[in-house]
């Protein structure tokens, strides 16, 4: 045998099987990476017991598991990665093999051609994907992260990219204005983050969005939900927001826009979020960890809406059925009713008034976020010093925020200012009034 | 200064097959022919810290219908320049390929091994690869030689042994740097 010419042979099909992926033939793909991956499956078996010719029998152990892989062979590729796990001295190869077990595992119950068609789609999405990590902050149940904390990540990062992709579908379809509903709801599927990879510790996982041309698409619109994650993640999720980061936001996008982007992902980058969001940096190689948005930059970036309860209370959606009778005259009924359950908006907040105490003159202007549940009433909350109130009455909240917002500064005015525990809130206390020290006992 | 035709490698390089050149060449070509006209561009090679300019010359008379991914165009056309590199501005009379997840992995030798060594990957010069058509914010000729050195270090293969070679397809630039 002359496992070199073999080896040769085996690579030149590889190389067509791809070329043939390329120009959507499927079918040749699979016959001919069938073809590779049984030519390589026998060079590699003829290594099996002959252990003095590494590396050359680790890498085509290797070579015979992946394309046993993408031919969708998993019973034979599990065999060739078993052995070089065993076998194998070179840590990269076995960390490749490790990865290699990994997806074995994942199409195992698959048939041939549905596990090929799976992995070529799998490694093609990971290619594009994006790594995150949560981390809870407080250690109570040690680095494990909970479903609530996945559920609030993932609804607010989700709002968040919508948003970013509807801004980016309207530009590049030159929309002024409102997207029709119809449109919004094309949108809604075609941005839909998939996850990628998933790892306990705390909770790691790789997202993509789709990236297949599928009947009836626009070529802009699938150049866009293709890198759409990734564009959101250079371009908004991990932007520091300095001064002039803001300043090219505002010029790019529509304060409606940014209302949108930044209101849900606020929420993620609070002070106040149980847990921490890192990325695996790709010009560092390293962990980093996404920075908060903190009050200074919600100011610049968020326009406050005036909205009062009373707003609130009026905001529902109906159904009504209009009929013209005899005479010009018009019918109405209402068929459906719903007041709305819940609403988000902010305040600004130039002044504290506790019940208590005088009132006291801000020296920074405060962005405060109102949460309406119609089971809760209304939640006010201040992030940057984990500050918030909740009460059944729009007033009776608002008050019992001011006074717990004036009582934490009063604590802070009373802590020594050695005290590194409360670093940050000393910070953020000093910027919003001028003299804290006056609030001592 | 110095003139080449890509197709150079076909004469110089063993292990893939002609088809297998040709193919990659092509795509090399396809990439070239977005940013320069009458299939020629003035290129510079930055190879291992010296930098010389040469006048690249390439076929384009191919169809080009079933050549429309830019990341097909990056991937195999940086291919193609890595491997004329090797072959045509370095010594390396030999390339190995062998699967791995996401691709190929190449290693390089001078001589081709015999048809009857059985220990045929042995003793081999590894090589990263990689193209890139034009620089964005976040996708830099600069940030992706990082990247690929970053992977050689993972892979645990800090001797002198491996390089990266990358291309950027727009300015023209091929940068080949041993992995310290």
């Amino acid at each position: 045998m002359k496992p070199k010419l073999i080896h040769q042979e085996a690579m030149d099909y590889s190389f067509k099987a791809k070329l043939a992926f390329e120009q959507d033939n499927f079918t040749l793909a699979f016959d001919l990476f069938n073809k590779a991956a049984e030519l390589e499956s026998q060079v590699a078996d003829f290594y099996f017991d002959k252990p003095e010719l590494e590396p050359t029998r680790s890498v085509i152990i290797r070579s015979a598991a992946y394309l046993n892989i993408k031919a969708g062979q998993i019973e034979q590729a599990k065999r060739f990665i078993f052995f070089g796990l065993l076998h194998s001295t070179d840590n990269l190869i076995k960390e490749q093999l490790n990865n290699a077990l990994e997806l074995a595992v994942s199409l195992g119950n698959l048939n041939p051609d549905a596990a090929s068609r799976e992995y070529k789609y799998l490694n093609e999405l990971r290619q594009r994907s994006i790594h995150y990590v949560i981390e809870p902050v407080n250690l109570s149940y040690l680095h494990s992260v909970s479903l609530e904390n996945i559920k609030d990540f993932s609804e607010s990062y989700l709002k968040s990219l919508k948003a970013f992709a509807v801004s980016k579908f309207k530009r590049v379809l030159k929309i002024e204005g409102e997207f029709e509903q119809s449109f919004l709801n094309e949108i809604e599927k075609l941005v839909n983050p998939l996850v990628t990879g998933s790892a306990y510790g705390s909770f790691k996982f790789s997202i993509a969005n789709d990236f297949l041309s599928r009947p009836g698409d626009k070529k802009e619109l699938v150049e866009i939900k293709a890198n759409v994650v990734a564009k959101y993640h250079s371009e908004i999720f991990i932007n520091p927001l300095a001064d002039e980061d803001i300043e090219i936001i505002k010029k790019n996008f529509s304060d409606e826009e940014v209302n949108d982007i930044f209101r849900p992902l606020a929420k993620i980058k609070s002070n106040s979020t149980p847990y921490k969001v890192g990325y695996y940096d790709t010009d560092e190689f390293n962990k980093k960890f996404v920075s908060k948005i903190v009050n200074k930059q919600k100011q610049k970036l968020i326009t406050v809406k005036q909205i009062s309860q009373e707003d609130i209370g009026e905001l529902e959606s109906s159904l009504v059925h209009k009929r013209g009778g005899k005479g010009g005259r018009t019918s109405k009924q209402v068929i459906f009713k719903e007041q709305m359950k819940t609403a988000e908006f902010e305040i600004k907040v130039s002044e504290l008034t506790p019940k208590e105490a005088n009132p006291l003159l801000l020296a920074e202007e405060i962005i405060v976020n109102v949460n309406f549940d119609s089971n809760k009433g209304f939640t006010f909350s201040f992030a940057d010093l984990n500050i918030q109130n909740t009460d059944i009455g729009y007033h009776k909240s608002l008050e019992g925020f001011h006074n717990n917002f004036y009582y934490r500064l009063k604590e802070l005015a009373n802590i020594s200012g050695d005290d590194y525990t409360n670093q940050k809130d000393f910070e953020v206390a000093n910027r919003i009034i001028n003299n804290l020290k006056a609030l001592t006992d | 200064m110095e003139q080449y035709h890509l197709d150079i490698t076909k004469s110089k390089l063993k292990g893939p097959t002609q088809e297998q050149i040709v193919s990659c060449n092509q795509w090399a070509a396809t990439a070239f022919d977005r940013f320069h006209s009458d299939s020629k561009a003035e290129i510079e090679f930055s190879v291992d810290g010296t930098i010389t300019k040469a006048i690249l010359e390439w076929d384009s008379n191919f169809s080009k219908a079933a050549m429309k991914e830019k990341i097909d165009m990056a991937n195999h056309g940086g291919v193609a320049m890595a491997w004329f590199v090797m072959s045509v501005l370095q010594e390396f009379t030999y390339v190995e390929q062998s699967e791995i997840g996401d691709g190929v992995d190449y290693r390089f030798k001078s001589p081709e091994p015999d048809d009857d060594d059985l220990n045929f990957l042995d003793d081999y010069h590894y090589v990263e690869i990689s193209g890139i058509l034009e620089e964005s914010k976040t996708n830099t000729l600069k940030g992706r030689i990082r990247d690929k050195h970053e992977q050689i270090k993972r892979g645990g293969k800090k001797d002198k042994t491996s390089s990266v070679i990358v291309t950027l397809f727009n300015a023209p630039r091929t940068i080949k740097e041993i992995h310290q």
